[in-house]
């Protein structure tokens, strides 16, 4: 027994030094090594393949085009497993072991927030995805989000309401978790100041069934046009549907699940003519339509809206690398440097606190897929 | 305060009441017959639900074909739920068998989810999607067929357990075992019938709410549950009181929901089992004294 024990013992330490070993020696001395933490295990794992699938596009362009300065960009992916700990665990990973020189970090606004410090301490340059509003306002400058957050789109949606349909009369309808209400707040609070008014508020709970009586509510209390504000599909996919049924008593425009490809295949015709923002979406620019063609050629499959982030945002840190070279507080500016850059998800001009991208697109719903109507840009706040 | 609205709401209300009802009844056929409550009983409507996609979307079979097809599975899945989760525990108390239906229940959602993903399904529908516009109501026409069948599937089961042999035997067992076994009653077939029809109203369950929400994992949870309520508002044991139980839950839902509060729709079922288990403990239909099991 004991013997055996210990030449198992042996083998399996000898392994695991192999596995260290071995994990640094690939790539050559001098190439820019960027980290990526994506949930490659875990709930959300396939969003996190569709989103190195992305990253890996921008990757094979870059490093074809000669790099920086003749460096081969070296991206290193560690695995964020979906959870907040996990994407601690990420960072710390990418940093010391792999010792990154910048990041492309992660979508998930609870595991920004949960990693939030320990970028801070280590003074690492970090792209972002996620959309909640106070990620960028915590004071932590070494954030970079490339993607609108929920203030535009709420924003937007008042914006296209008071100026395209000139109707006042909003009745909101959204899902009470921390995504819809903080969305319908913002909507109440940018209609206000537009002058637009809100003749009711109605709420659900994720998951619920039957919006019959919110629906009715909102149609007796003389809504001209409805604001869906809630993250699931299939919570969304019913409204639109018994929105319908009922005869639509009034006009609908949706946060951006309302237009996603899983809420569309599950309304069908119920979604036809229906309004939404989106983040992106084909044929809204040069950059977006050579994106579609080059995911298209790669990997044999359309793109996804949603991790076309993880793109855009590796290329705008190469480009800042490009002008500031290696050093963190010099990428830094430079990231916040950033003007008028066309990325595939709009035009990214970066303010002072780190977000870069200001606009969304307004989308119509035409034959379950959704039609570029105008792309709509906020003053950022 | 126009009735147009309050008719409509009162549509949609008997549609789930009916749904409701329909799971409640399963539960106390099943309860009255070997007095045991089972906590699958949602899942007997979520289960069906898959099969009538899968056999309408993958094999392509006509509506007609899925519902006969679908229901005749839910009978055999019904004998064989009897014969893993109660039968080899029949001579013990009510918590293990309890607790078995509730293993069952959880390992069905997750089998449910290996094989279809987490994704919601789309079940075709039997009727047109575009509501029926009767006197500025607009009517889903799911919620007519609902009610419909379910009056119908009501009325089948009176005529079968107070007209026909087989329908006293299955009282006879439900009522005391012992006894029917003495008189010549096979009680083992007749609680295997028992728990097959109660599968089968399930699957009827399943195919008549399929259409109108989206088939996943998690339908059955909230369904058994508001169902249970029902069953115990209207009278725990009580047929009729399951019937009664499952459509005023279902309309009281819908109205609370409008003018009291949408967000707490689901409360307002768990809020009726309190009050009634406060004011009138034996439901609307119970006896005042029970015996004790």
């Amino acid at each position: 027994m004991k013997k055996a024990q210990s030449v198992f013992l042996v083998i399996f330490l000898f392994v695991v030094g192999l596995g260290m070993v071995g994990g640094s020696a690939a790539m050559a001395a001098d190439d820019i090594r960027i980290g990526f933490t994506p949930p490659v295990t875990g709930a959300s794992a396939a969003e996190g393949a569709l989103q190195i699938k992305a990253i890996k596009l921008a990757l094979k362009e870059i490093n074809a085009a000669g790099g920086v300065n003749g460096k081969k960009i070296d991206l290193r992916i560690v695995d964020n497993q979906s959870s907040n700990p996990g994407a601690l665990a990420s960072l710390q990973n990418a940093v010391e072991q792999e010792k990154v020189l910048a990041m492309v970090g992660f979508v998930k606004s609870t595991q920004i927030l949960a990693a939030s410090d320990a970028i801070k301490k280590y003074g690492i340059p970090s792209i972002i995805g996620g959309t909640n509003f106070t990620l960028t306002r915590q004071g932590n400058p070494w954030l970079f989000r490339v993607r609108s957050d929920d203030s535009i789109a709420a924003a937007a949606m008042v914006k296209y309401i008071k100026e395209d349909t000139k109707l006042t009369k909003i009745g909101i309808l959204h899902d009470i978790d921390a995504f819809g209400t903080g969305g319908a707040d913002l909507v109440e609070q940018y209609a206000k100041e537009s002058g637009l008014t809100i003749v009711k508020r109605e709420k659900f709970s994720t998951k619920e069934k039957d919006y019959t009586a919110p629906l009715l509510s909102l149609k007796n209390a003389g809504a001209e046009i409805m604001v869906v504000y809630a993250p699931n599909a299939e919570d969304v996919a019913l409204v639109q549907r018994q929105y319908r049924q009922l005869g639509s008593p009034f006009k609908y425009i949706g946060s951006p699940s309302s237009q996603m490809k899983d809420c569309l295949n599950l309304s069908k015709e119920a979604a036809e003519g229906l309004l939404a923002i989106a983040d992106f979406v084909p044929g809204q620019g040069e950059a977006a339509n050579r994106y579609a063609a080059a995911y298209k050629k790669e990997y044999n499959e359309d793109f996804d809206a949603t991790s076309a982030w993880a793109y855009d945002g590796l290329y705008i840190l190469v480009n800042a690398i490009k002008k500031g070279g290696e050093n963190r507080d010099k990428i830094r500016e430079a990231v916040l440097a950033t003007k008028g850059y066309k990325g595939v998800l709009g035009t990214f001009d970066f303010t002072a606190n780190g977000d870069g991208l200001h606009e969304v697109s307004v989308v119509q719903i035409e034959k379950s897929a959704p039609k570029l109507l105008k792309i709509v840009s906020v003053a950022a706040k | 305060m126009d009735w147009t609205t309050n008719l409509q709401m009162l549509t949609a209300g008997l549609a789930m009441g009916s749904i409701y009802a329909l799971v409640a009844l399963g539960f106390v056929l099943i309860f009255n017959a070997v007095n045991v409550v089972n906590f699958a009983q949602g899942e007997f409507v979520m289960v069906p639900a898959f099969v009538a996609v899968w056999l309408m979307s993958y094999l392509e079979l006509p509506y007609y074909l899925t519902c006969a097809a679908t229901v005749i599975f839910m009978g055999i899945f019904g004998i064989i739920f009897q014969r893993i989760a109660y039968y080899p525990l029949r001579h013990r108390t009510f918590l293990p068998v309890v607790i078995s239906t509730i293993g069952v229940g959880i390992f069905l959602k997750n089998g449910a989810q290996n094989i279809f993903g987490a994704e919601p399904l789309s079940m075709p529908r039997p009727t047109a999607s575009e509501a029926l516009n009767l006197f500025g109501v607009y009517v889903d026409p799911q919620y007519i067929v609902i009610i419909l069948c379910t009056l119908a599937l009501l009325a089948f089961q009176y005529f079968l357990f107070e007209k026909t042999k087989l329908g006293k035997m299955l009282q006879a067992t439900a009522q005391d075992k012992e006894m029917a076994r003495l008189l010549g009653i096979r009680v083992t077939i007749m609680i295997a019938i028992t728990f097959a029809y109660s599968s089968m109203l399930g699957a009827a369950a399943g195919i008549l709410v399929g259409p109108i929400f989206f088939v996943t994992k998690e339908m059955g949870g909230m369904l058994g549950l508001k169902a249970f309520c029902s069953t115990i508002v209207g009278g725990f044991g009580s047929v009729p009181g399951a019937i009664v139980g499952g459509v005023f839950l279902g309309v009281v839902e819908v109205f609370g929901a409008y003018y009291v509060s949408s967000a707490y729709r689901d409360a307002f079922a768990f809020i009726i089992l309190i009050l009634v288990l406060l004011v009138r403990p034996q439901g609307f239909f119970g006896e005042k004294i029970a015996e004790k099991a």
